[in-house]
């Protein structure tokens, strides 16, 4: 079968078409998601990188912003210092304020405090003495000249009783000593106001930072707050690093959200603006795409690992039909070779018949019977077919035609069979026997068995038995009825004597086939297993035969004529002598009118290079027609027609059978009037008689 | 006196019918189907016992056949006597005219009862 080559190629196949499509989907799997990563990654990126320029461009606004109202307050504080120290206390702020020296809607008060730290003048009303001696924005003047603006940080005034951040100067005596200090409140939300039209969403947060981490404003999710304490904000390293502007995310350390920030340092001042954006909120639109992007992803991902195993699945579902069909076509072909070799080699003859019931095929052994040579029987129709096989046979048993053996066999009682004789070809016996098929291609085989020999051998079996008890009557009518004449009549004693020698003489033969009888039914029974071999010395045994033989009164003893020196053969000796004696008797029997009985040896060399010996038995009597000498092994067949030869009809029958099993063979040379040789030839043991047989 | 014909192959068989039936009868024996034909032309027997198996040319249902066919000899009473005991073989010999039928081995007194009763007739 191809079957083992074919099999791991197909195997090999498949697992690359496998490997191939599992590859492609990772593949696609991999390119999906390395584009959704990187889209998604990318549309973060610019959203952020968007914002960041938003918040660029917004604390450039806020850093100008905070800078002209520092500026501007500066310049309102050096005017009024310049003042106060040329005119004292005398010099009027309400007035200034009222000439619009001093614009009240960005500052909420402008004022001075004395060397001891009392709010001295304002351009409000002073309700009662305020002692401001404790204020950081008082002491850090008193302290020391620096000669800067010192802007402190959100406090809750305690002449207005709002958040204000306090602008303040020192003022110096003509000496230089301190004299005061002069002060400005700002409204703190003055610079986070500044950013409320503008969206950065719900939480969203605008500051200026001192940069010692104070927020001096600060307006987060909508609320403002001030003097938050932010110096653990990465702000501040990135300040300290002496960046100006930057940007960063960072998880806000007051409120704890994550934020992208951009701040500026105002120039001149130790301030910094800064913006941010909740990054939730400026990424909301991304988060909702990207999960989108993902779900549809997921999806994607889904569907190519659905359909690679689907396709799997299909693949090994068609290798298991393909492995399937090819093991049914295996089956089917052991199975086609075993019913092509029985039918070929069957000794029995196969017709079988389509579905149209027309002749399908005929196997060799169904030619040969019907001797169909080069006739064609192939798509005969069935009628034709019966009627031709009809005509091969004997009329007393016509084939009936298949049509009746389909009814027949349709019968519990009966077989579908018929037993048919040929008119020629040899008269052969056949048993014909129909088996209706359901298979879709044979509607019906047509089985014919050759059962002459079986036949013949019943028919010799019965005439054996009828032809015994045939011969086995006669002697019995003798001895039945001479007894039944000695017991109903009275006969005188030498009658009596003579009808008792008669009833004795018969008795005699009878034993004698019984005895032949039992013989030869023992040597077939036995086939030869209870022969005794032994290496036997031909010319003793002969001499021996020849001195020990009985021949009628009148006659010589058989003349031997043999080689010198010993002839040695493996024989049973009884069997052997058996045999001789009944050639040897036969030839007395046969030569009643005389003549010498020679008993001959000759030896000669066989074609395997051994020797043989033909134990040659010569009469000179009636001898036989060869007719007859085809009949001489046929059991109780007895040449002599006139009755006067005694004898069984077996003895003959019997040296065939002792021959046949001695590895013998046995040749009868016979013409009427002249006599009779019957040479008994048996295979010598070269071992001890090869110097005669050369 | 009628004429007996016994016609057997085996002398002790002619012996013995001849012993048997020798005593009120005439007895011509043949052994054979050509010498019993010979036998019938020459003694004109009234009664024939005949051996079916013979050597020979001529068996015993050809003699019967010659005889029951031959106008002359038609009314000759033939008992056939065989060793063939089969249902078969007596009735060819019935289709052939046998008058009867004896099976060897048969009883001799039986077929002096029989040859008594045929002559006895009338």
């Amino acid at each position: 079968m191809n079957t083992a080559i074919n099999s791991p190629r197909i195997t090999q196949r498949h697992r690359n078409v496998l490997i191939l499509l599992w590859a492609t989907a990772l593949l696609l799997l991999a390119g999906t998601w390395t584009h959704v990563v990187s889209l998604s990654s990318e549309t973060r990126a610019r959203d952020i990188a968007n914002a960041e320029r938003d918040l660029s461009n917004l604390t450039r606004l806020s850093q100008e912003h905070a800078n002209r109202t520092l500026r501007s307050a500066d310049q309102v504080m050096r005017f009024v210092q310049s003042r106060y120290t040329e005119i004292g206390n005398r010099i009027n702020l309400t007035q200034l304020t009222q000439e619009g020296v001093i614009d009240t809607e960005i500052f909420n008060q402008v004022g001075i405090i004395d060397a001891k730290g009392i709010y001295i003048l304002s351009n409000r009303p002073i309700k009662e003495r305020v002692d401001l001696s404790d204020r950081e924005h008082f002491k850090v003047h008193k302290a020391a000249d620096t000669g800067e603006l010192f802007i402190s940080k959100p406090v809750l005034g305690r002449v207005t009783g709002l958040w204000s951040i306090q602008l303040t100067r020192r003022i110096n005596k003509p000496n230089g000593d301190f004299a005061g200090v002069v002060v400005i409140s700002i409204d703190p939300g003055y610079f986070t106001r500044f950013y409320g039209e503008l969206n950065l969403g719900p939480d969203g947060l605008t500051a200026l930072y001192g940069l010692d981490g104070i927020a001096r404003a600060r307006k987060a999710r909508s609320k403002e707050d001030y003097g938050t304490d932010a110096a653990r904000a990465t702000l501040f390293t990135r300040l300290a690093n002496r960046e100006l502007q930057g940007t960063y995310i960072q998880k806000s350390v007051v409120d704890g959200l994550e934020r992208v920030f951009y701040f500026r340092k105002v120039p001149q001042y130790n301030l910094v603006t800064i913006a941010g954006i909740d990054t939730r909120f400026l990424l909301e639109n991304y988060e909702k795409s990207r999960k989108a992007l993902f779900a549809q992803a997921l999806s994607v991902s889904i569907l190519i690992l659905a359909l690679a195993g689907g396709l799997t699945r299909h693949l090994w579902l068609l290798r298991r039909e393909s492995d399937a069909r090819r093991a049914a076509q295996v089956q089917i072909e052991d199975r086609k070779d075993q019913l092509n070799a029985v039918f070929e080699l069957s000794p029995d003859g196969f017709v079988s018949f389509d579905r149209n019931r027309c002749v399908k095929f005929v196997n060799p052994a169904f030619a040969k019977m019907t001797d169909l040579g080069t006739m064609r029987l192939d798509g005969m129709e069935e009628r034709d077919f019966s009627a031709w096989l009809a005509s091969l046979c004997d009329p007393a048993t016509k084939f009936q035609g298949l049509e009746a053996l389909r009814q027949k066999g349709k019968k519990v009682t009966e077989l579908g069979q018929q037993t048919i004789e040929l008119k020629e070809l040899g008269k052969r016996i056949l048993q014909v026997q129909l088996r209706v098929s359901d298979s879709a291609s044979v509607s019906q085989i047509l089985c014919l068995r050759d059962i002459t020999h079986e036949t013949e051998v019943e028919v010799l079996k019965s005439e054996f038995l009828a032809t015994a008890a045939h011969e086995l009557r006669t002697p019995m009518a003798s001895i039945f009825g001479f007894s039944e004449l000695l017991l109903s009549q009275n006969s005188d004693e030498e009658t009596q004597k003579e009808f008792l020698e008669i009833i004795h003489k018969q008795s005699k033969i009878m034993v004698q086939i019984l005895n032949e009888l039992l013989d030869l039914a023992r040597i077939e029974a036995r086939r030869g297993k209870d022969f005794q071999y032994k290496l036997v010395c031909l010319q003793d045994l002969l001499a021996d035969i020849a001195k020990a033989f009985q021949c009628p009164a009148d006659r010589e003893k058989p003349e031997l004529k043999m080689p010198p020196g010993e002839l040695h053969l493996w024989a049973d000796v009884a069997k052997l002598r058996q045999a001789l004696l009944n050639v040897i008797s036969n030839a007395y029997k046969y030569s009643p009118d005389g003549g010498a009985v020679t008993v001959e040896v000759q030896v000669q060399p066989t074609q395997d290079g051994g020797s043989e010996a033909s134990i040659n038995v010569i009469d000179h009597g009636m001898g036989m027609t060869p007719e007859q000498v085809g009949k001489v092994f046929t059991r109780f067949y007895r040449a002599d027609t006139s009755g006067k030869v005694p004898g069984t009809g077996l003895g003959m029958s019997i040296t065939k059978e002792i021959m046949d099993h001695l590895k013998g063979s046995i040749h009868i040379v016979s013409a009427p009037g002249e006599g009779t040789q019957v040479s008994l030839t048996l295979p010598l043991d070269t071992s001890t008689s090869a110097e005669i047989a050369a | 006196m009628r004429s007996i014909l016994i016609v057997d192959d085996h002398p002790d068989i002619r012996r013995l019918l001849s012993v048997t039936l020798g005593r009120d009868h005439q007895i011509i024996e043949a052994e054979n189907g050509t010498r019993a034909l010979e036998a019938m032309k020459k003694h004109r027997p009234a009664i024939v016992l005949l051996d079916v198996m013979m050597p020979g040319d001529i068996d015993g249902l050809q003699v019967l056949k010659t005889i029951k066919s031959n106008a002359d000899t038609s009314a000759t009473l033939v008992a056939m006597i065989s060793a063939r005991g089969q249902e078969a073989d007596s009735e060819a010999a019935r289709k052939q005219g046998a008058d009867a039928y004896f099976i060897k081995p048969f009883s001799p007194l039986q077929v002096v009862n029989w040859v008594k009763a045929q002559l006895a007739a009338p």
